[in-house]
């Protein structure tokens, strides 16, 4: 095709010049690579695979600012596309550092562009957002929303808070640590301020609506489940004002963030009247589920909802009673869904169904479970977290385990994602199986089989600390009522000194766990137990239990010195006369409920 | 101390029907919660079928106050036929005047508790829905002491002759406990 020739020989002498010394040469060719890739996707691929990238890279260190400006918006180009290798090349180099570099140019024209093109970049979900948070970045962004004319403040505003939009991680209690971290680091950075700098200008409306947005979503991320940030916001009552009248905005995406940010502040529970009530703020929440102007706020709303729920059985129950779960599960359904809309939804009935029986098998009825179970094995992570926690919120239920969850056969597939790529998968996945294999479950035979028993053992001595506790409790639940032949296992794999190596863990939630694990492990076997730990041991460690434990680890040690006493006279003699036994009494007086129930077991 | 015999794990053994037509039954709890008035367990029954000479089904409690009321409202049961099966119990009759109404506060000092037991489905096997000679289509109406850990109530099932067929389980002692945790 001689017009297609012609236009593959015209891009390779624009690609050329663009090493030409002649200056004028270079501007013309990289204005004329912009405007032929503008709109574009073919164009795009074809410079991309012409090797423009790191040419244009070059030119980003001329020193001209004219020729700069023009690079830089034709990178934005190249970002602004669907073709993956472009985004690849630019990830992989350092334009992005550079183009954050030139943010802090005195040129506003410059600003403006990089600020343009930096927009579009971090839209992407696999653009390196932790790039934002590094403190210069911060405060850069910071100083334009603060002192820049409105349409560049909008753009940085939109930068800062593209992460909360582009994240793909599930932000549960037990993987905050991460996320507190960014917290900080924007708190401290002024980002609240400037944040209150946008939702109170006099901006035309236009920019007014995408600055307040980004301004909601700064906002609804620092407040998320953060005590500290939250009581230092709530401090500045016009900002509760603000929120108050934006979630009554007729645009439906201020609606909704002004609504996560009432929820966060209201979840602290801090003595300041926050404007609306829980409820009130699931309400407008659920109305908004049957939006879909704009269509992507379908994909937003669930995962709103979903922090909205987090921990709170009262909005959970006003949500379970409401039409949500059908809508829910027809999204997951919806062969057209994008793969947001389908993470979002599947977040949302996690969230749904974490504490109750009646949610739980409201969603069971629907039939999604295979549905559900298919997206464990999705290719993105954000998909098999999100299908991952629904399925661990449905195992919370013995009538789960016992019908639907056990026609799924889905313990092959949690045991496989024991190994995601993926550390909180990992522990999700190993959180579903403590329920798995609990006792009344048919799954268990299964998931011991096939060196399960191994895999969670091994999990044990994990780095980290989450996925530790969870392994710890699954072993407890795996022994709970279990016969000797499942204890023997297990004391197999961990071997006793692994097993008294447990109790040293720096977590004092770990070591109640694995005080009940000893408890679980004696009931009923406290002879079998005897013997393959060796008495002496058993009452050191438990004795040195009872120095400066809390009532939760006294209570677990109470009972099982109360589990060892049930076995022969041998081992009931040993327990008798070793130092535990005026230990236990002294435990009759103590002010804990929890200590003294077990001491009337132990009578 | 409501809860002392109740929990996971803890096991009651009794019979259910009269004289001839009398079968052994134990049922153990697996979950109970109290703070949402339910608690689930299986109920093993004997000799009731020749194709099932042991049989176990898992059933449902709820305890009748804070969330569920005394007056049933599904399972085919009318105001009527609760009246009449609640009424079993003497110490229903303190608080039949408002039967309609009771909620938790009434049984706070008092050393029994009202439920209903529903059996949901076949274990271990699940999808098996009908047994030749069986039902547990009905329900039960029961009350538990809490001082002694006994059960006594009765079974209803609209189409069953053989009426108020009576249950009655008392707690079987244990030395040790375990402990489990839904993740």
């Amino acid at each position: 095709d001689v017009q297609k020739w012609m236009g593959g020989e015209l891009a390779e002498s624009s690609v050329n010049a663009l090493g030409s010394d002649d200056r004028d040469q270079c501007l013309k060719a990289v204005r004329s690579i912009k405007n032929a890739t503008i709109g574009s996707n073919s164009k795009k691929r074809l410079y991309t695979n012409l090797g423009v990238i790191p040419k244009l890279e070059r030119l980003l260190s001329s020193g001209d600012e004219e020729l700069i400006t023009q690079v830089v918006a034709t990178l934005g180009s190249l970002i602004n596309g669907t073709n993956p290798d472009s985004l690849k090349q630019i990830i992989e180099s350092q334009i992005p550092i550079v183009l954050i570099q030139l943010l802090n140019h005195k040129s506003l024209k410059m600003v403006e562009a990089t600020a343009r093109t930096l927009k579009i970049f971090f839209r992407k979900p696999n653009a390196p957002h932790q790039l934002i948070f590094e403190e210069r970045t911060l405060s850069g962004l910071v100083n334009l929303i603060k002192y820049t004319p409105e349409n560049i403040a909008e753009l940085a505003a939109t930068i800062l808070a593209s992460f909360y939009t582009s994240r793909s991680y599930l932000e549960k209690s037990e993987l905050l640590d991460r996320m507190r971290t960014y917290q900080t680091s924007l708190w401290a950075s002024g980002a609240f301020e400037a944040s209150m700098k946008l939702l109170f200008s006099n901006q035309t409306k236009v920019i007014n609506a995408k600055s307040q947005e980004s301004a909601l979503r700064i906002v609804g991320f620092l407040s998320f489940m953060n005590l500290d940030i939250c009581k230092s916001i709530a401090h500045h009552a016009k900002i509760l004002d603000a929120l108050n009248k934006l979630i009554r905005d007729s645009s439906p995406i201020i609606k909704l963030l002004a609504a996560s940010c009432i929820a966060n502040l209201s979840r602290c529970k801090i003595d300041t009247i926050v404007p609306l009530s829980d409820s009130a703020t699931v309400a407008v929440v659920l109305k908004l589920l049957h939006t879909s102007d704009p269509e992507w706020i379908r994909e937003e709303v669930p995962a709103a909802l979903a922090h909205i729920l987090i921990e709170n059985e009262d909005l959970q129950r006003m949500v379970v009673d409401s039409d949500a779960i059908t809508i829910l599960i027809s999204n997951l359904r919806d062969e057209s869904a994008s793969p947001s809309l389908i993470q979002s939804s599947l977040k949302a009935l996690a969230a749904i169904t974490e504490l109750l029986e009646d949610g739980r098998r409201k969603v069971i009825d629907t039939g999604i479970l295979p549905t559900i179970a298919s997206f464990l094995e999705n290719t993105s992570i954000g998909i098999r977290l999100a299908a991952c926690d629904c399925i661990r919120s449905l195992s919370r239920s013995v009538k789960a385990l016992r019908t639907a969850l056990v026609d799924l056969e889905i313990t092959p597939s949690l045991f496989k994602l024991l190994d995601d790529e993926s550390v909180d998968i990992q522990t999700i996945a190993l959180a579903a199986l403590c329920n798995v294999i609990l006792d009344f479950s048919p799954m268990k035979k299964m998931a011991l089989e096939n060196s399960g028993i191994k895999l969670i053992c091994y999990k044990t001595s994990n780095s980290n600390v989450t996925i530790r506790m969870n392994a710890v409790w699954a072993l407890k639940n795996l022994v709970f009522m279990a016969d000797e032949e499942t204890k023997e296992s297990v004391l197999k794999e961990l071997t006793p000194d692994g097993f008294f190596r447990l109790f040293k863990d720096p977590s004092e939630k770990i070591v109640i766990l694995v005080a009940k694990l000893f408890r679980n492990m004696a009931f009923k076997h406290a002879d079998w137990l005897v013997q393959r730990l060796d008495v002496s041991s058993i009452i050191q460690q438990l004795d040195s239990l009872f120095l400066e434990s809390s009532p939760e680890i006294l209570s677990e040690v109470l009972h099982a010195i109360n589990n060892l006493t049930t076995g022969s006279d041998d081992t009931k003699t040993a327990i008798m006369n070793s130092p535990l036994i005026g230990k236990v009494i002294l435990c009759a007086s103590h002010p804990s409920a929890k200590v003294k129930i077990p001491i009337i077991w132990c009578i | 101390m409501d809860s002392f015999y109740l929990y996971s794990g803890s096991r009651f053994e009794g019979k259910q029907g009269n004289g001839k037509a009398s079968y052994p039954v134990i049922i153990e709890l697996k979950t109970v919660d109290l703070v949402h008035s339910r608690f689930t367990g299986y109920l093993h029954i004997s000799g009731l079928t020749q194709e099932y000479p042991q049989l176990t089904t898992y059933f449902d409690g709820e305890i009748i106050g804070k969330h569920f009321s005394f007056v049933t409202n599904k399972w085919d049961a009318t105001e009527s036929v609760d009246l009449e099966y609640w009424s079993q119990f003497p110490e229903f009759h303190e608080i039949a005047h408002r039967w309609k109404i009771a909620n938790s506060d009434d049984f706070d000092d008092k050393d029994h508790l009202f439920m209903r037991w529903k059996e949901d489905f076949l274990v271990p096997d699940h999808r098996v829905t009908s047994i030749v000679g069986a039902s547990f289509a009905g329900f039960y109406y029961m009350k538990y002491s809490k001082s002694n850990g006994m059960f006594s109530g009765y079974y209803y099932h609209p189409k069953m002759i053989d009426k108020l067929q009576p249950l009655e389980l008392r707690y079987v002692r244990e030395r040790c406990s375990a402990t489990f945790e839904f993740c």
